[in-house]
Order: structure tokens, then sequence, then C-alpha cells
């Protein structure tokens, strides 16, 4: 980054009306953008920060971050969710030291100082004794709260922007797809026990686009591919079945996109294999309880970005991607199965087969992706370079609103585009790009985040 | 841990050189012959070579994390970082490294595997054993080319090996990976 006042306009350029989008080089590689990122879109914005079935139980936690922040997801004697900041009022250790738990209190392992599932300051260790002023006696000892918490359908999300608009607002008629998830068992869905871990040296916003990218999935994944050609013909004895991409080619499957306000989009096609998703065993009962249309979107691949940092991928498992950014050149992943509750254990055992088989870093699809996010990163080294050419298919077949697919489902998306497989659209890209020009203008501005 | 990990303490017990012992010695060489032998299969990249080691109705299970503390204990209801019934899903695999389709894979990391701490924890039946349960530890060392980083993954397993056709093979494979947050990728020749 120069030293010259930051300007996000010169690093997402877009000019759709002339057939152009530009996203440059610079915003994958810059530590001096990056850290802009992470204060004006991560720090600013509604971040996921974990699912309420993790948390079932009073004085339940679970620790994430919300950009560069570590926080506390807890749920309080009463019952009520809150995030705080996992940080002691003190000298600043982290309370919280696992992953997830169980604790009525959080002592601070420095000091001593005792907080209780809703954060509350119960002790500061010897305070009769200590001659504390004034100036300390006035303030809160509280672990602190973030500004705002919400959950939409038992997805959480925090922000540290009191000013952010609300969460609905954010969310907008992606609602629709998460409801598309959550509403496939009657009791709705859970994150099956197990997580993935993984890191990439790659930017952010690589696992962003990539879950939305049609394009590389023949040239990317052509081993997975042909492993799903050699078991269908029975070479592979390995009788698993999986999503067949070769399908998703025929002219008769129809495949689309739509993007939303504040960066979310998802990519989406009918399914030329129903009956190998998990889902397709009690087909008849979700149709029963959601009717045809929505069932049928159900067994719908898709793919959906809620920005910046969450991904919901269903193609024949189903996936939760938890996205956070470490570095400019470091991503981590932490990757859930999530299924109905519900399930049958016959069918539940499928599910984890398929999400192994594809979505694992250690499985035969993702690692090929993770692979390409390195490489991409490499090539951006190549400091003298910014423009990229990757943001332009589709460009003639997407369209401002709602095309008869938004329609049926009732919704108002920002862009739609369906087509045949060929356009393999990257327009569905620009949501995010878009958002990430507002909220780095804003910021820049230093006006954060609003409607 | 789960109780399964806990150390086996077998050979430790009598002092005297006796027939058990003895047997026992012979089973442990046994055990450990293989595993070195598969070991040097997959840094050697002799690929079919490694899988013919394996029986054809093999279980690979390598769990994943639920906690910092408890691996899953379920492979039909949890989350698996590798799972297989049989020894079709390691066929798929190696067809994946062998086609040079995969990008993840090419060019594969050197790998160095180490067995150590090989433990036999049954022998059935104990006179004449036709299956040998084993405990070891292990660890990989390899080089990743693209980004000159060496790369560690170490941790548990247990295997139980069969006399199939007058040879030992693998029926049973569990590798417990104790550094789960994977840099990027993780495939079978790095375990």
């Amino acid at each position: 980054m120069s030293a010259l006042p930051f300007d996000p306009s010169q690093y997402v350029r877009d000019r759709v009306s002339e057939g152009d989008f530009e996203v440059s080089r610079d915003i994958f590689r810059d530590p001096g953008i990056f850290e802009l990122e992470m204060k004006h879109i991560f720090e600013s914005t509604w971040v996921f920060v974990g699912m309420a079935s993790q948390v079932p139980r009073p004085h339940d936690f679970l620790t994430t971050w919300i950009g560069r922040h570590p926080v506390i997801v807890t749920r309080d004697a009463a019952g009520r969710l809150r995030c705080l900041l996992n940080t002691c009022r003190h000298r600043g250790a982290t309370v919280c030291h696992t992953r997830q738990g169980n604790a009525r209190n959080h002592t601070c392992q420095y000091h001593g100082w005792v907080y209780d599932s809703a954060g509350k300051c119960l002790d500061i260790k010897d305070q009769s004794g200590a001659q504390y002023a004034e100036p300390f006696k006035r303030e809160s000892h509280d672990l602190v709260e973030v500004a705002r918490f919400g959950e939409y359908r038992g997805l959480l999300f925090a922000s540290l922007n009191a000013q952010v608009h609300a969460l609905e607002e954010h969310l907008g008629d992606a609602r629709t797809f998460i409801d598309l998830v959550v509403d496939q068992s009657a009791d709705g869905i859970e994150l099956i026990p197990g997580v993935g871990t993984y890191t990439f040296r790659g930017n952010w916003k690589l696992q962003i686009e990539n879950c939305l990218d049609n394009y590389h999935l023949t040239s990317t994944h052509p081993s997975f591919m042909k492993i799903v050609e050699r078991r269908k013909s029975g070479v592979s004895g390995n009788a698993l079945k999986a999503i067949d991409f070769e399908r998703y080619r025929l002219p008769s499957v129809v495949r689309g996109g739509f993007t939303f306000r504040h960066g979310h989009a998802v990519v989406w096609g009918f399914n030329p294999d129903p009956e190998v998703r998990p889902l397709f065993a009690d087909i008849d009962a979700v149709r029963a309880r959601v009717g045809e249309l929505r069932a049928k979107w159900m067994l719908a691949t898709r793919n959906l970005t809620l920005y910046p940092n969450v991904q919901l991928a269903e193609n024949a498992s189903l996936q939760l991607r938890v996205i956070r950014p470490i570095a400019p050149e470091l991503t981590e992943m932490r990757i859930f199965c999530m299924a109905p509750v519900g399930e049958a254990a016959q069918t539940r055992a499928y599910r984890l087969r398929q999400f192994e088989d594809f979505f694992n870093s250690s499985g035969l699809a993702t690692p090929d992706d993770t692979q390409c996010y390195e490489d991409c990163q490499t090539g951006y080294r190549a400091r003298s370079l910014s423009r990229l050419q990757g943001h332009h298919r589709g460009m003639l077949s997407v369209r401002r609103g709602a095309d008869p697919y938004a329609q049926e489902l009732g919704i108002a998306p920002e862009t739609s585009q369906h087509g045949p497989f060929d356009v393999q659209d990257e327009t569905v890209f620009h949501a995010s790009y878009r958002e990430w020009l507002r909220l780095m203008t804003l910021g820049a501005a230093g006006a954060g985040a609003k409607p | 841990m789960a109780a399964a990990h806990d150390p086996g303490c077998g050979g430790r017990r009598g002092k005297a050189v006796t027939l058990a012992s003895i047997g026992r010695m012979q089973l442990t060489a046994t055990a450990s012959e293989l595993l070195y032998r598969e070991a040097h299969c997959l840094d050697a990249r002799q690929w079919d070579a490694w899988l013919a080691l394996y029986a054809e109705q093999c279980e690979f299970w390598v769990p994943s994390w639920k906690t910092e503390d408890a691996p899953a204990g379920d492979p039909q209801s949890e989350l698996s970082l590798i799972y297989y019934p049989s020894r079709a899903g390691l066929e798929d695999r190696v067809w994946r490294v062998k086609s040079g389709r995969s990008i993840a894979s090419r060019p594969l990391p050197r790998t160095q595997h180490q067995v150590t701490n090989v433990r036999v924890v049954a022998a059935i039946p104990e006179a004449d054993p036709r299956e040998i349960r084993v405990e070891y530890e292990w660890c990989v060392n390899q080089f990743a080319h693209k980004i000159a980083e060496v790369q560690v993954f170490f941790g548990h397993a247990e295997a139980t090996l069969v006399l199939q056709d007058g040879a030992w093979r693998i029926s049973r494979k569990k590798i417990l990976l104790l550094n789960d947050y994977v840099p990027a990728k993780l495939d079978f020749y790095s375990l």
C-alpha cells in the first residue's frame, strides 16, 4: 500500500455496465490492506461465531474469533447467549482456554479474577487490601460484551460495531438459503461431533471465491471426477456414491447463481442425481412438510457464502465452513459436517462418508482446491502485475434483480444468473467485492459500517 | 485419551527368558517387520506393494478430534479424517496418486516414516497365532517442495495383522493423528 491516503476504489473497479469488473491482486497480498480488512470488514460487520446448538446448556461456552479479537460465546445461568471478549480486564490474559466446555465461572489463571458465565466480575483477588483509588473503583470490571450479538435460526453472529445494521437486514434474502438447510428436518440441523481444522498459505478471499466457482470443477477436480466414474462403472470396488460433476454438464441441468446485498451469494444447480443425497432417504416426509418446491431446492446443489466468514456447501453431504484470516497469506479453516436432527443412523454414516470423501482436508477434492489457492498466492508475488482476468465470465448473461428461479423462491437478489453449465459464471463473485468496497470505503471515511 | 491408547506393557512382566517371552519377541518382530515394510513402501512410493500389505476387507480409520482431549470414537456417527470399511477406499487413493491428476499430490512430498514402540497386545490363538493385535507410535517427516517446508505428522496407531495365504496382512488400522491442525492437505502417504 502506498503512503497516500487509502482509496479502496483503486482496488475494486465495478464497471459491469462496460462489461468489466476489476479486482486488484494487491488486496490478496498487501499487509496494510489486510489490516484494514480486519478493522473495516471483520471487526465492523456481522461475522459468524458459532451455532446455538454448540452451547445448548447453561454455562456452556465456545471460543472463537471476531477478526483479530478472541471471543467467548457463552450461555449464562439464565440460558441467555452472550458474546464476550476473551480477555481479563486486569492484565489481559484469556479467561477461556479450550475450544468449548461448560463452566459456571471463569477464573483468570494469572491473578485470579473471577467472572461468571455472563461475564460479570465476581471477585477481584485480595481486593480488600488493594488500596485501589477512585478511578479503578468507578470502572466496570466485567468482561466486555461485544457491541452486537444475534441469532438467525441457530446460526450465531456478532459484531464489534454498535452501528451495524440489524442482523436480519444484513442477511437479507440469503436467509432463504439458510432456511433450506435448517428446515431439512422438523427439528432443525446439528453439527456432527468432530471438527476438521486446516490452514492454507493464501488469502481468505480465495476461499470466498472458490465456494462459488463452477469454472474450476473440471480442471481442479479431474481425479475426483474420474474416481466417481470408476466407482459408477465398478472398476473401483468402493461403492460410495458422490456428486458427479460430469452429470451437471448435461444440457437438461439448470444451474445458476444469485447475489445479495452485503456480500452474500449462492450458486445452485438442480440435481441430476438427487438419489445420491442423504436427504433423499427422507424426501417423502420432507416434501409433505415443506412442499414440492422447497424440497426440490433442498435437493439442489447449493453453495452459499455469508460474507465475510461462513459458507454452507451442500453438494452431496452438507458442510459448514468457517473462515479465519490470520495474515494476508495465511487462512485458517474450521469445517463441520451438518445433518438433520433425527436422521437415521445408516443415513448419518453415509453422509459422513460423503463428507470425508469430498470436503475433508484429507479428502479427495478439497486438497486440490487448497493447493490451487496456494499456487495463486505464489503467483501474486508478481508484484508488478495488478489486474486479474478472473471476474468476467457470465458478464453477458447476468441480470439485475430476480430471474424466474428467484421468483419461484420469492426472493429479490441483487443479481441473478442462470444458464448452461458452460457459462461457469464469475459475476457471482462480484457481490463480495462490492461489499468489500462499501465497507472499506466507509472505514476509510471513518464512518463505521452502516446500512 | 481413550483407554484403547494406553500403552500396553507386554513383555515386561517376567525377567526370566521363557518360551512365552520368546514367542512374544517373535510376534513383535513379525509385526514390526510388516510395519517397517509398510513404511518403506510409502516412502519408496511402491503403491501397489503397499496396498498388497492390506487385506481386502481391512478397515482403515483416522478419527477426527471432538475436543482437545477426545478423539472421535465411532466412525458411524462422528467425523473421521479418513474412514474406509474396506481396501477399496485406499485403492481409490492409490489410483488418484498414480493418475497424476491430483493437483494436491503433484509434486509428491518426500516422506520419511518412522515406526517405534511396537507392542503386541493380543495374539489369537496364543498357541499358534493367526491374528496379532499391535499398538505402535509413528512419525512422518515430509518435505513439501512448493513451499520449501518441513512438515511433521505424528501419533499413535493400532493395527490388526492376520495370516492370509501364508503372509501377514493388515486387516484393521486405526491411526490417531495428534497434530490435526493440517497444513493445507493430508493424504495416506503422510500417515
